[in-house]
Parts: structure tokens; C-alpha cells; sequence
């Protein structure tokens, strides 16, 4: 059965539904998750100009929010509950349905089948429920915002006790931290069916002559991304459970005896708020890596193909992201050095994780040697590759800082954190998603993205971005803690208001650009201009079919590749680059 | 200058492995069997990356995930215990030993049956995956009785936490076995209705055999966890 034409497994869907709701085409669901996220993105965003303002200017009453949010703004101000759940929800979002989904299952799901030559994921069905599952759990994360108390007010990390007492702890601890934690655990179930496909197609479906030395770079960090996954979010998963069960069933695991809250005794005894946050940060560091990984193999496709050169040492790079990946395993005790650690395993994942800027060094190191003496062609998908780089060396250098015990002590919980992990984690990644956006856009919608407004878009988010996080920084040192409501309630605190209020305004204009991105996108997905099948001239498999690719990606046949995935300036080519289906004597 | 770009460093020893990767050989065997492939599976012509081959790697990873929920429940279970004085609350219930001898049994008669099914003894395979139907739903029958028991007994859910464990580690053992029940039925509507052979299909049952025999494994450690570590 060597060269018969293969029969298409799931045929081309017809109806509606098939086709773009119930679809079982990786590329459809790729999308879908993209659009998941880019409503996420839009909620997150919202919420954080709504806790910016309350923070630059605390006393000022917005009537008109009023009438928005009639809880969240009793009496004119934002409330610091208000304040609060504003700032949980915010994170909870942008780390889960954006930072997450977009770049692993939205990018992930659409150009890894197609990178290794498949005609789809090893188990369609599954990548829909996946899907569907993870569209379940936003539904319901959403829905807390608007139940009897709003949402959750214990932070993205939900540390116990206090998310396990439910309402007598807080406005939005009731219902709303219930709502969140089955979202949550929902999240959990859909990631895992995810990670299960990317990891059997990746191993499985790889056409001939991929070897996995061939595979491009993104293909790997999706991989090891589905790894993490795999092994964090059951761990997640069982803190969810006890977590639920503390609320629900009576239980004492997270629950501490002699605990008076609200001037109410609480019953429950014996349990250990640590062993939450145990639970919960052996699947955070790792989260941290699922969100940045993929924007890492972006930024290596990118720069090699708009800098016309080799990636820089393309080994090192696959060993570098496993090394990454799994180091990221073993130092989730970082979080926890203020928590009455022994002394010697905080030494322990001190070392471990000072040891992560080996393998992050290896990388930045690779990617300035990719640059090194190329013809860069400065395009808007090139150009947020570079801005990636520039903010995951300026958010990981900080992360050297937190790293160690000693300064962490003074740094641990405040400004400075923020700046740090919004750096590295939030805005690198982000950059990484528009970076793809701007690449894989012909190839997704089939036209072209507006060049000018891309590279207008990327000079107004680099320095915003800048002028939001790099104040916090200071405002950390400064020794300011994080999830205040209000600054200028503390005498030694007044002087970072100033801060604050630069902080919202490069907020406001840096939210306002994002506009420029959103009608561009928008706009370009109808009227942008007919994308040809390789527009950046690149050499990855996604670019030898027509954009956007059929619905089985290559046809009656399957592609047979015999080079590497970065072969530009090839000395004697005849084009500066070779694709990875070439011929082997081109 | 840009015509002098280093050459890729790479590039001679990609070349000389021309054709020769690509096969997922890093798990399972190779042999392109599994008459699944055509379902939702992959057609493949060149025999690797087939429907029941990732069938297999899906399940082995499927445990691997399961493992880590239990280790992370686990580690909970040590690290709550530490802190507490009344190490143990619950006795063994005697009954918990009928339990595993139904719950290891069936992994035998799981097994009698995956031979019969080689030799093409369709009526053995049948009547033996029938059987181990049958013992897995007497194992959740009998372990809802235990749970019953207990409660009479005035030990609930948040009596202490051992009670709490044992409740939760079982349960969340019980729901994962009704998953493997699930399989076995669908197995055995295969193997009854649509007259299934030895010669076709057999993925989905060798899939859940895997799921099963882990199961049973699963359930021993928790056994020990729960009621012989720190005895």
C-alpha cells in the first residue's frame, strides 16, 4: 500500500455547522481558538483600564462606570473589592484564554499538522472537544462576573485559605470563586486533550524525510509546550479538586484551624494554605513556559526568515527549549521563598532556577547570531520577532533578580514582580502572537495584512509596553506591594502615585493602538490584497500550498521533504533559499 | 556581503540523512496494523503514524497525566497527613479486600479474553469480555456499598482527613474506572452487534486493556497509600 492516493479520512464538511462550528479541520479549530482568544484578549484588556484608572486616580467617581457596574462603584469610586476582582479576572484571562490558547492551540493547532506535513491532528474529534470544552470553561469564567457578589477577589493564584471560605471571606469568594475554580478545572480537561494530539501527531505524523533534526523550531516549542501541558494541569487539576471540595464538602485540606475571618470563627481545622500553593505553582512555572515557549519558536522562524540566514545553531536551539521546558519542572519553589521555606531547598530551586538563564542565554545568543550579518528585511511580522527578543531579555534579567532568596525577600510581592512576569510573560508572548498573526495571516485568511499600519501598530505597542512595565520596576524597589487598591492611603507610598498615573495614560494610548491592529485585522480580512502561496519567502511546508491551504492541507499526496527548515543563503542556490520539499540536489 | 552569509552549519549532515527520519518509532511497534485507520484515524502510505499506533502513544500518555493527578492528590495526602496527629481514622474495610480481588480478576479475565481473541475463539472472547464487563461494574457496586458503610458508621467526607482522602482517592479512582467500563462496553457492542472478528478492529480494545490493567494497578497503590504507608 506504499503510493496508492490516500483516501480522505473526514471529508470536505458542507453545511454550516460542519464546516465552522462542529469542524473536525485542524485549520477551523486553529481559528477558532485565535477568535477565543482575541475576545479574551478584549475582556482582559477592558478590565485592566478599568483597575488603572481606580489606581491613578483613587477618589475620582466615574459616573458613568457607575451606572456600568452599580456594585463595583457604591458611593463614586471603584471599590477595592471591585478593584480586586477587576485585577483577578484580568489575570485569570489574559494567563489562561490568551496567553495559553493563542499561541499553543490557536497557531499550534492550525500550522502543525501542515509544518510536518499531515493532513490533519491524529485525533480530530478530540481537538474538538478540546475546543469546545475550553469554549465552555471561558463561558463560565465570564459568567462571574456577573453573579450575586461579582467575581473573585483572590488573585489570579487563588491563594487559600481565603479562596477556600467562601463568601464570609469576601465579596465574590461565594459563587464567583466556585464559578471560577469549575472553569479552571474545565480549562484543565480541555488542555489536557490538546496536549494529548500534539504530542501523538508530532511523534506519529510526521511525513518522510521529517526527521525530528528537520523539524522547524516552532514544531518543537508547540511540542514541548504540549509536554508541559500534559504533566502540570492534571497536577492543577487535583488542587482544583481539593480546592472545590474545601468550599463544598467540608473538607480541611487548604483550611488552617483557629482561623477568624471577617470576626467570624471559622470551623474547619488542620489544613495547610502551603500545600495550595504547592499545588498550585508545580502547574504555574510550568504554565509560565507553555505561554512563552511557542512565542520563542515564532521569533526563531521569523528572524531566520526575514534576516535571509540560518537559524544560529539549530541544535542548541531544540536542546534549549527542552532544557527550558523541563528545568521549568523543578523550581516552583521560587514563588514560595517568603513562605516559611526551609532555608535549603529554597538554596535548591534558587540554583535550579538561576540555571534556567543557561538555556534562555543559549537562545537570545542564537538569535542575534541569526541576525548577525543578515539582510534584514524590516516587515511588521519581523519586526515584533525583534521586539519579542528585546522583551524577553529585558523581563528575563529580572527574573534573575526574583530568583535568588536574598533580594527576593525584599522584592516578593511587589511592583516589581509585576513589571517582571508582565515583561517576560505577558507582553513577550503577546508580541510573539502578533508576530504570528502578522506572518500566518495570509496564509490563514488568504489576503494580506496592511504593511504600514503593522509597522505603525508595532512602534506605538513597543515603547507603550516599555512605558508601562518598566515603571513598575521602580515603583517595586520603591516598595510598593502589589494588589493595592490605593497608593496614596500610605505616607511612604505617595511618591510612586505620579507613577500611576503615567502608567494609565501610557495604558490608555497603548489600548488605543491596539485599535489600529484590530481594523487592520479586520479590515485586511476582507479587503486586504490576494496573498500569494509564499509571500515572506519562507521555507517551511505551510508555504508550498495555496493560502489558505484545502481542507486537506496537501491534496492527494503527501509532500516528501529533504532539507532543513531555515536553508536561505544557500551558497550556489538559485534562489537565496531552499524549501524543505526541494529537490536534495537544489 | 549579503551573498557571503555564512553557509548553514547544518547543512552537510542534514543532507546526508536524506530520507531517512520521520518514523515515530519512539513508542509502540511499528508493524502497520489496526483496521481502525479510516475512521477518524489517518490514512498513511508510508505505514507509519497509523490509527492504532497513536491510539497506543495517546493511551500511554493519557496515563502519564492520570499519574500526575495521583501524585499530585498523593503528595497532598502526605504532605496533610504530616500535619496532623490522628494519622489514621478509617480501619480497613473488610470488604475493600473482596473489592480488589473482583478488580484484579477482571484484569485476568481481560486478559483471557485478548488470547482468545488472538486464537479467533470469537465465543470465548466474547463470554470473557463479558465477564470483565460484569466484574468492573460488581467492583463500582461494591465500592459504593463501602462508601455507604462508612457513612453509617458517622464517617463522612470531612470527618478527618484520612476519611477525606480515602474518599476522594477512591472516588476519583471510581470515576476513571467508569471510563474504562465505558470502553469494555463499547468493545463488547462491537464484538456482539457488529459480529466483530479477530481479524478486524481490536484497537479500541487493546487501547482499553492498557487503561484497565493500569486501573487495577492504580487502585493497589492507593490501597497501600491509604492504609499500609506509615502503619
Amino acid at each position: 500500500m506504499s503510493e496508492i492516493a490516500p483516501a480522505v479520512i473526514h471529508r470536505a464538511p458542507t453545511g454550516f455547522i460542519r464546516k465552522w462550528i462542529f469542524s473536525l479541520d485542524h485549520k477551523v479549530i486553529g481559528i477558532q481558538y485565535y477568535f477565543l482568544a482575541l475576545l479574551s484578549v478584549f475582556i482582559g484588556m477592558t478590565l485592566s483600564i478599568l483597575f488603572r484608572l481606580r489606581l491613578a486616580w483613587p477618589t475620582e467617581a466615574w459616573p458613568l462606570l457607575g451606572k456600568i457596574f452599580p456594585v463595583g462603584f457604591e458611593g463614586g469610586p471603584m471599590t477595592p473589592e471591585f478593584y480586586l476582582s477587576m485585577v483577578t479576572m484580568h489575570g485569570t484571562i489574559m494567563v489562561f484564554f490568551v496567553l495559553t490558547t493563542a499561541p499553543q492551540s490557536g497557531f499550534g493547532n492550525y500550522f502543525l499538522p501542515i509544518q510536518i506535513g499531515a493532513h490533519d491532528m491524529a485525533f480530530p474529534v478530540l481537538n474538538m472537544l478540546s475546543f469546545w470544552v475550553t469554549f465552555v470553561s471561558l463561558s463560565v469564567m465570564v459568567s462571574a462576573l456577573f453573579v450575586q457578589g461579582g467575581a473573585p477577589i483572590s488573585g489570579w493564584t487563588a491563594y487559600a485559605p481565603l479562596s477556600a471560605l467562601g463568601q464570609v471571606a469576601g465579596p465574590g469568594l461565594g459563587l464567583g470563586q466556585t464559578l471560577w475554580i469549575i472553569s479552571i478545572a474545565l480549562f484543565c480537561i480541555g488542555s489536557l486533550l490538546g496536549a494529548l494530539n500534539f504530542i501523538t501527531t508530532t511523534i506519529n505524523l510526521r511525513t518522510k524525510g521529517m526527521s525530528l533534526m528537520r523539524l522547524p523550531l516552532t514544531v518543537w516549542t508547540w511540542f514541548t509546550t504540549a509536554i508541559l501541558a500534559l504533566l502540570s494541569f492534571p497536577v492543577l487539576l487535583a488542587g482544583g479538586i481539593l480546592l472545590l471540595l474545601d468550599r463544598l464538602g467540608g473538607t480541611s485540606f487548604f483550611i488552617p484551624g483557629n482561623l477568624v475571618v471577617s470576626d467570624k470563627a471559622i470551623a474547619h481545622s488542620g489544613g495547610s494554605p502551603l500545600l495550595w500553593q504547592h499545588l498550585f505553582w508545580f502547574f504555574g512555572h510550568p504554565e509560565v513556559y507553555i505561554a512563552i515557549l511557542p512565542g520563542m519558536g515564532v521569533a526563531s522562524q521569523l528572524l531566520s526568515t526575514f534576516s535571509r540566514k540560518p537559524i544560529f545553531g539549530y541544535r542548541a536551539m531544540v536542546y534549549a527549549i527542552f532544557a527550558i521546558g523541563m528545568l521549568g519542572f523543578f523550581v516552583w519553589g521560587h514563588h514560595m521563598f517568603v513562605s516559611g521555606l526551609s532555608p535549603y531547598s529554597a538554596i535548591a530551586f534558587s540554583l535550579l532556577t538561576l540555571t534556567i538563564g543557561v538555556p534562555s542565554a543559549i537562545k537570545t545568543f542564537n538569535w542575534l547570531g541569526t541576525l548577525w550579518g543578515g539582510r534584514i528585511r524590516f516587515t511588521a511580522p519581523a519586526l515584533f520577532a525583534l521586539g519579542f527578543v528585546s522583551l524577553f531579555v529585558s523581563g528575563g534579567l529580572t527574573g534573575l533578580f526574583l530568583g535568588q532568596t536574598s533580594l527576593d525577600l525584599m522584592l516578593h510581592d511587589t511592583w516589581f514582580v509585576l513589571g517582571h512576569f508582565h515583561m517576560i510573560m505577558g507582553v513577550a508572548a503577546i508580541f510573539g502572537i502578533f508576530a504570528g498573526t502578522y506572518y500566518w495571516f495570509p496564509k490563514m485568511f488568504g489576503r494580506m495584512m496592511n504593511e504600514s499600519w503593522g509597522k505603525l501598530h508595532f512602534f506605538l505597542t513597543f515603547v507603550g509596553v516599555y512605558a508601562i512595565f518598566l515603571p513598575m520596576h521602580i515603583m517595586g524597589i520603591m516598595g510598593h506591594p502589589r494588589r493595592y487598591a490605593q497608593a496614596t492611603e500610605f505616607k511612604y507610598l505617595a511618591a510612586t502615585q505620579p507613577f500611576h498615573q503615567f502608567i494609565t495614560i501610557a495604558t490608555l494610548i497603548t489600548a488605543a493602538a491596539q485599535v489600529i491592529f484590530m481594523v487592520n485585522f479586520f479590515w485586511s480580512l476582507f479587503k486586504g490584497s490576494k496573498a500569494p502561496e509564499n509571500p515572506w519567502e519562507s521555507t517551511t511546508l505551510e508555504w508550498t500550498v495555496p493560502s489558505p491551504p484545502p481542507h486537506d492541507n496537501f491534496g492527494e499526496k503527501h509532500p516528501v521533504v529533504h532539507h532543513g527548515p531555515y536553508e536561505y543563503g544557500v551558497p550556489g542556490a538559485s534562489k537565496d533559499y531552499v524549501m524543505q520539499t526541494d529537490s536534495p540536489n537544489s | 556581503m549579503p551573498a557571503t552569509i555564512a553557509a548553514p552549519e547544518k547543512e552537510t549532515e542534514q543532507k546526508t540523512r536524506d530520507g531517512s527520519g520521520g518514523r515515530g518509532r519512539i513508542f509502540g511497534d511499528s508493524h502497520s496494523g489496526g483496521g481502525d485507520s479510516g475512521r477518524w484515524g489517518h490514512y498513511d502510505p508510508y505505514g507509519y503514524g497509523n490509527s492504532s499506533q497513536s491510539s497506543r502513544l495517546a493511551m500511554w500518555l493519557c496515563m502519564a497525566s492520570i499519574t500526575m493527578l495521583f501524585a499530585g492528590l498523593s503528595s497532598a495526602y502526605v504532605f496533610r497527613l504530616g500535619l496532623s496527629s490522628n494519622v489514621r481514622s478509617i480501619p480497613l474495610p473488610p470488604e475493600l479486600v473482596w473489592n480488589t480481588l473482583v478488580l484484579l480478576s477482571s484484569s485476568v479475565t481481560l486478559e483471557f479474553s485478548r488470547r482468545s481473541r488472538q486464537k479467533s475463539h470469537q465465543a470465548a472472547f466474547r463470554r470473557w469480555l463479558s465477564v470483565t464487563t460484569i466484574l468492573g461494574l460488581a467492583f463500582l457496586l461494591l465500592q459504593f456499598q463501602i462508601w455507604q458503610q462508612l457513612a453509617w458508621q458517622g464517617i463522612y467526607l470531612s470527618s478527618s482527613p484520612h476519611a477525606s482522602f480515602f474518599f476522594l482517592l477512591t472516588g476519583a479512582h471510581g470515576i476513571h474506572l467508569f471510563g474504562g467500563i465505558l470502553g469494555l462496553m463499547y468493545s463488547l457492542s462491537r464484538a456482539w452487534f457488529r459480529g466483530e472478528t479477530a481479524n478486524s478492529g481490536g484497537t479500541a480494545l487493546e487501547v482499553t486493556a492498557m487503561y484497565w490493567h493500569f486501573m487495577a494497578g492504580l487502585w493497589v497503590y492507593l490501597l497501600l497509600l491509604l492504609f499500609f504507608w506509615r502503619s
